[in-house]
């Protein structure tokens, strides 16, 4: 499995494709801490929630990163799909964890105004992260083997973020924003719980595309 | 798992829900050490069957059995992945199979005349087809499944590719493999056809083989000849000796 990481995250380096997420969420969090942006959690928050579209994006580049004959030849290497998509969405997350990590350095380094204490740090990680466990869980349901047009893929994100920022308590965005809402902090209880939907719809999403790959051809 | 070996049982294939199954019925085994061939027209589902035993495709119905690890070789070599070389492509295969070892593929490539070095986004469809040969042979695994492997081959390669097939199943491993060449007599293979989406025995031609040759005289006249394959070579010998040239030689019919 380790092979299969170093392998699908020299792809992603050398195919350039992940640029274009990359930059996506570099630019949005330049733009969060061009300004004061007021209390960590909740600057913190805008770059947290950008993460899940991110990562669903990253996800797809990271399954389309061989063309189909060489992604059999890895799929029959490695044994099962289950594993394929274990090694991809694990490159997914590699890639995550950078951007999170950098989003909050970026924010303690930016963000002058505030103080960043280590269980702030710590906090702002862990969203940033739930937030990607979840985008990338999504990613693996519109990226292949699952025969989703890039189109399609765009739009059905594209949707779920909208119906995720408008509809309450609807995870992974909604609990995030109602938690970090105000100027307050929120009790680690409500962090926990928020971070859990998070990682649990990351957890579903893997969960259904494994599920999947067993019942139907693979490819 | 049986004795060793793939082995395919009652397995049916269909594209889609309700469509005509591409293969019905299919039951092969391939023994430890064994090559199995599969012969068929364009169409008739050999990548379909090599595919399902392989693990690409799940079967409808039927059980598939196979041994660990496997060795793949597509038959159509898309874009490689960018910015790397032959040899190193070929030592990540390996390793992910699980061999500490992964230049073990490296002498396999050198054989058939890649340098490792090589990068793949620079090889050309044949020279591909070497680097995909001997990804699937390297190791070798315990079940090799090679989709034409020969097909992008020179004369001088597909000999060698050949060979190294027959070495992978005598090393232990188990060879199936859809060709339509004639030159398989090294493999030693048992041949089967696909025909109607079932496998049946391949019956070969009948009658002795003939070969056309066309050729050109010392006086410019072209000449087609159709000769018995012991009068060959000595028909294409007799044109140089007399200062001719050889134009084309040809299976006939």
């Amino acid at each position: 499995m380790t092979v299969a990481l170093g392998y699908y995250l020299r792809l992603l380096l050398v195919r350039q494709s992940a640029l274009a997420p990359v930059l996506t969420f570099v630019a949005i969090t330049a733009l969060v801490y061009a300004a004061p942006a007021g209390p960590p959690l909740q600057a913190g928050t805008v770059t947290a929630v950008a993460l899940f579209p991110v990562a669903a994006w990253l996800t797809r580049t990271v399954s389309t990163a061989e063309s189909a004959p060489y992604a059999a030849v890895t799929l029959v290497t490695l044994g099962s799909s289950t594993r394929r998509l274990m090694a991809r969405a694990a490159t997914a997350l590699v890639a995550v964890t950078a951007l999170a990590v950098s989003a909050v350095c970026w924010g303690a380094v930016a963000n002058g105004s505030a103080s960043y204490p280590a269980t702030t740090v710590l906090a702002l990680v862990a969203l940033h992260l739930s937030q990607g466990v979840a985008g990338v869980g999504v990613g693996t349901l519109v990226s292949p083997p699952v025969a989703v047009r890039p189109g399609l893929a765009v739009a059905l994100v594209t949707a779920l973020m909208v119906l995720s920022l408008s509809v309450p308590w609807f995870p992974p965005v909604q609990p995030l924003m109602r938690a970090t809402a105000g100027d307050g902090h929120p009790g680690a209880g409500v962090l926990l719980m928020v971070v859990a939907q998070a990682v649990a719809v990351g957890a579903l999403g893997l969960l259904a595309c494994a599920l999947r790959e067993r019942r139907r051809p693979t490819g | 798992m049986s004795q060793g070996g793939l082995a395919l049982a009652s397995v049916r294939y269909a594209f889609g829900r309700g469509d005509r199954a591409v293969l019905d019925e299919i039951t092969l085994q391939v023994p430890t050490g064994g090559v199995l061939v599969v012969r068929g027209p364009n169409g008739s589902g050999k990548t379909t069957l090599l595919r399902l035993a392989a693990g690409i495709l799940r079967p409808a119905s039927g059980t598939v059995q196979r041994p660990r690890p496997v060795g793949y070789q597509p038959q159509v070599a898309g874009e490689p992945p960018p910015r790397t070389a032959a040899g190193s492509w070929l030592t990540t295969i390996v390793r992910m199979r699980g061999h500490t070892d992964g230049a073990v593929g490296i002498g396999l490539l050198e054989q058939l005349g890649v340098r490792p070095e090589l990068p793949l986004a620079a090889c050309s469809r044949g020279t591909l087809a070497k680097v995909l040969v001997a990804a699937a042979l390297a190791g070798p695994p315990e079940l090799v499944v090679l989709d034409e492997p020969f097909a992008a081959l020179d004369d001088a390669a597909r000999s060698t590719a050949a060979a190294m097939v027959r070495r992978a199943a005598d090393d232990g491993g188990s060879v199936l493999l859809a060709d339509h060449s004639e030159h398989l007599d090294v493999l030693g293979a048992r041949t089967v056809q696909l025909r109607d989406g079932r496998l049946v025995e391949w019956a070969a031609p009948q009658g002795p083989p003939t070969w056309r040759l066309v050729t050109v005289g010392p006086d410019g006249v072209e000449q087609v000849r159709i000769v018995a394959r012991a009068d060959r070579d000595r028909t294409l010998l007799d044109v140089l000796r007399a200062g001719g040239e050889v134009r084309r030689v040809e299976r006939w019919p």
